[in-house]
């Protein structure tokens, strides 16, 4: 991946009429790279999107685009192009005018844009209904003519605001692979806005993820799994399973913690002293049930089991403050029914140890408010 | 609805296929000449004249309304609330109280005439009731309200969609391209409203030019009006007001064609 910096976020703050959505942002998105903002509602993602398109006026800071300041440029003179939302296909036009659009504005000669539109349409298959409606067309052939309608204007960057939200499952994956092959043909450097956590993981090179109009980590999606930089973080990428406990003892490249129920051990990442207050967590395909003997970490009550197809979940009741989720290969652990008691384990590599700035919510059981290992896609 | 619209209406159209009295009244005897006697060049010219009246009104309307139907809604709520309240306090009074107040205000001793005078801008009062000026700026406030509020409520749908404007801006367009490319044809169903709730009125008016023309403007709804009070000739009054309500009738079939709000469907 080349170095350039495409994009460029410096100090960037946005304040509405009584609040301030985002509070001095800095990021940097290199060419021909697939960054995703991953957010809930309301962390300012969107804000940060749309500020780089030219919709919202920085309240501080500057953007950059290619290099080039464009704090103060409109939005119809900045090299980006948008897919939105709901679309924003022009209702009075048929397909081809739609796609036209910015290529006329720029007064291409006619005969070259009839090719492009043509080209272009072809990338995504729609190459005979340029002169449909667009209310003729079905979702995911509007989601396709809105990229290609962005795309034709070679922009130096795609933004696209939550652009599946609308399709259905089946849909939205086949379009994140025709996105992902989008991406990789053209090369124009993408960034996408989600609060889908497995489409920001399934696309892109690195994710930004934002809180409160924060930047909470800015990595790779591997990164961000294996070493997410607070349990926010860890509940946001992916599940996690979240236990209070005390540092004991520091040894051997591994920090020691006591939690109320059990005492373990977890790989040294970032400095804990003896008596600090942690936040231990372990990812639900870590953890292990059966029958440990003397290993075991603890033992409990499985409370509820869901079967998934491939994937079980089960939740198993240590104590009236704790549960912990486990997933499994269906084949592995069908054998485990509800009120059985088991051992549970889990190799202390794969476990991690959060400074404790915020109490940890207390586990749960699925369906109950803030479910243990929120994750991502139950936003709005 | 049958008894207060259809019956008199298919009555007027029966009148207008029968034979006028010697002394008025109606002879039952079938005749198309009424209508023959519609294509005489006086009352062509007049059905003509009549035609170009509501054209010209409606567009001064359109022309005035539209920036006006546009800045209310853009404007803050507040400032909206206002502007709109402007625009229905005239719906509170009757428009034959509205016309006398106006006849007041550019009458010979009117309030215009008397300040011009009293600030001796002007040593004679200037004519301007009664002639086809007052006629048209009479109709033309008395329509402008009709005219805007349909273009309002079009132009406040697409400001709810501001993806729209956005979308243009976003592919290259300045603030004039995505009106004319963008606003302007997606508010195609209000300027179809608006001018027809302006032109069908404006065609079949009689008062208007009666009082603020002064008998000398004579309309196609004064012919009628004359017809049937004066004349005592209904079956030609009758064919006339047919005529008037056929090209109506056209004007609203093709008028409709672009009056659904299909245009703001997608999108959600």
């Amino acid at each position: 991946m080349p170095d350039k910096v495409m994009i460029g976020l410096h100090n960037v703050v946005k304040n509405f009429a009584n609040s301030q959505a985002i509070r001095e942002f800095s990021m940097e998105i290199y060419q021909g790279e697939f960054v995703t903002l991953l957010g809930a509602s309301g962390s300012g993602k969107t804000t940060i999107l749309r500020m780089i398109a030219g919709f919202e006026q920085v309240s501080q800071g500057r953007v950059t685009i290619d290099g080039v300041d464009v704090t103060a440029v409109p939005a119809n003179l900045r090299p980006v192009n948008s897919v939105f939302q709901n679309y924003a296909l022009f209702p009075h036009m048929n397909v081809f005018d739609n796609v036209a659009f910015g290529l006329r504005i720029k007064k291409v000669p006619e005969k070259e844009i009839r090719e492009r539109v043509r080209n272009a349409l072809g990338m995504v298959g729609l190459e005979d209904f340029s002169t449909r409606r667009i209310r003729q067309l079905s979702g995911g052939q509007q989601q396709r003519v809105a990229i290609v309608r962005a795309i034709i204007n070679q922009p130096k960057v795609l933004l696209l605001d939550e652009p599946l939200s609308a399709l259905d499952l089946k849909l939205r994956k086949e379009m994140q692979l025709e996105l992902k092959r989008l991406h990789r043909e053209l090369g124009i450097t993408f960034l996408y806005v989600t609060h889908d956590q497995e489409e920001a993981m399934s696309m892109s090179n690195r994710i930004g993820v934002l809180a409160n109009g924060e930047l909470l980590q800015y990595a790779s999606p591997e990164e961000l799994y294996a070493t997410p930089v607070s349990p926010a973080v860890a509940g946001f990428v992916g599940e996690t399973n979240l236990i209070d406990g005390v540092v004991v003892d520091v040894t051997k490249g591994y920090t020691i913690v006591q939690t109320p129920f059990f005492l373990t051990k977890t790989p040294v990442d970032e400095e804990h002293g003896i008596g600090d207050s942690v936040v231990l967590s372990v990812r639900p395909e870590a953890v292990r049930l059966g029958s440990f003997g003397d290993a075991a970490l603890c033992r409990g009550i499985v409370a509820e089991r869901i079967f998934g197809g491939s994937l079980v979940r089960i939740w198993v009741r240590v104590a009236e403050s704790l549960t912990i989720q486990c997933v499994g290969h269906g084949f592995q652990s069908h054998d485990f029914a509800i009120g059985e008691e088991v051992d549970v384990l889990w190799d202390p590599n794969h476990s991690l140890a959060f400074s404790q700035t915020i109490k940890a919510p207390p586990s749960r059981l699925p369906g109950s408010a803030g479910a243990l290992g929120s994750n991502g896609s139950d936003g709005p | 609805m049958v008894f207060f619209f259809a019956i008199p209406n298919l009555y007027m159209l029966f009148i207008s296929f029968m034979q006028v009295g010697g002394y008025g009244g109606v002879v039952y005897h079938v005749t198309l000449s009424n209508y023959g006697l519609l294509f005489h060049w006086i009352e062509f010219k007049v059905i003509a004249d009549s035609l170009l009246f509501a054209l010209l009104v409606t567009l001064f309307c359109l022309g005035v309304g539209y920036p006006f139907a546009y800045i209310i809604a853009t404007a803050p709520p507040r400032k909206k609330i206002v502007l709109l309240f402007l625009v229905i306090v005239p719906f509170w009074t009757s428009s034959l109280i509205r016309t006398f107040a106006m006849m007041f205000l550019i009458g010979t001793e009117g309030f215009i005439n008397s300040v011009l005078l009293s600030l001796h801008l002007i040593h004679q009062p200037l004519d301007m009731l009664y002639t086809l000026g007052a006629t048209y700026v009479g109709q033309f406030y008395s329509m402008l309200p009709y005219m805007i509020l349909p273009l309002y409520a079009s132009l406040q749908g697409i400001m709810d969609h501001p993806e729209y404007m956005e979308a243009a801006r976003d592919l290259g367009a300045g603030a004039r391209k995505t009106f004319w490319r963008v606003v302007a044809p997606l508010s195609i169903p209000g300027i179809a409203t608006g001018s027809l709730l302006v032109f069908i009125p404006t065609l079949g008016t009689f008062f208007i030019p009666l009082l603020m023309g002064g008998g000398g403007v004579v309309l196609v709804g004064n012919f009628i009006e004359n017809q049937f009070l004066a004349a005592d000739n209904w079956p030609f009054g009758a064919a006339a007001s047919a005529l008037v309500i056929a090209i109506t009738l056209l004007l609203i079939g093709f008028g409709s064609r672009y009056m659904n709000n299909a245009f703001l469907e997608e999108g959600k």
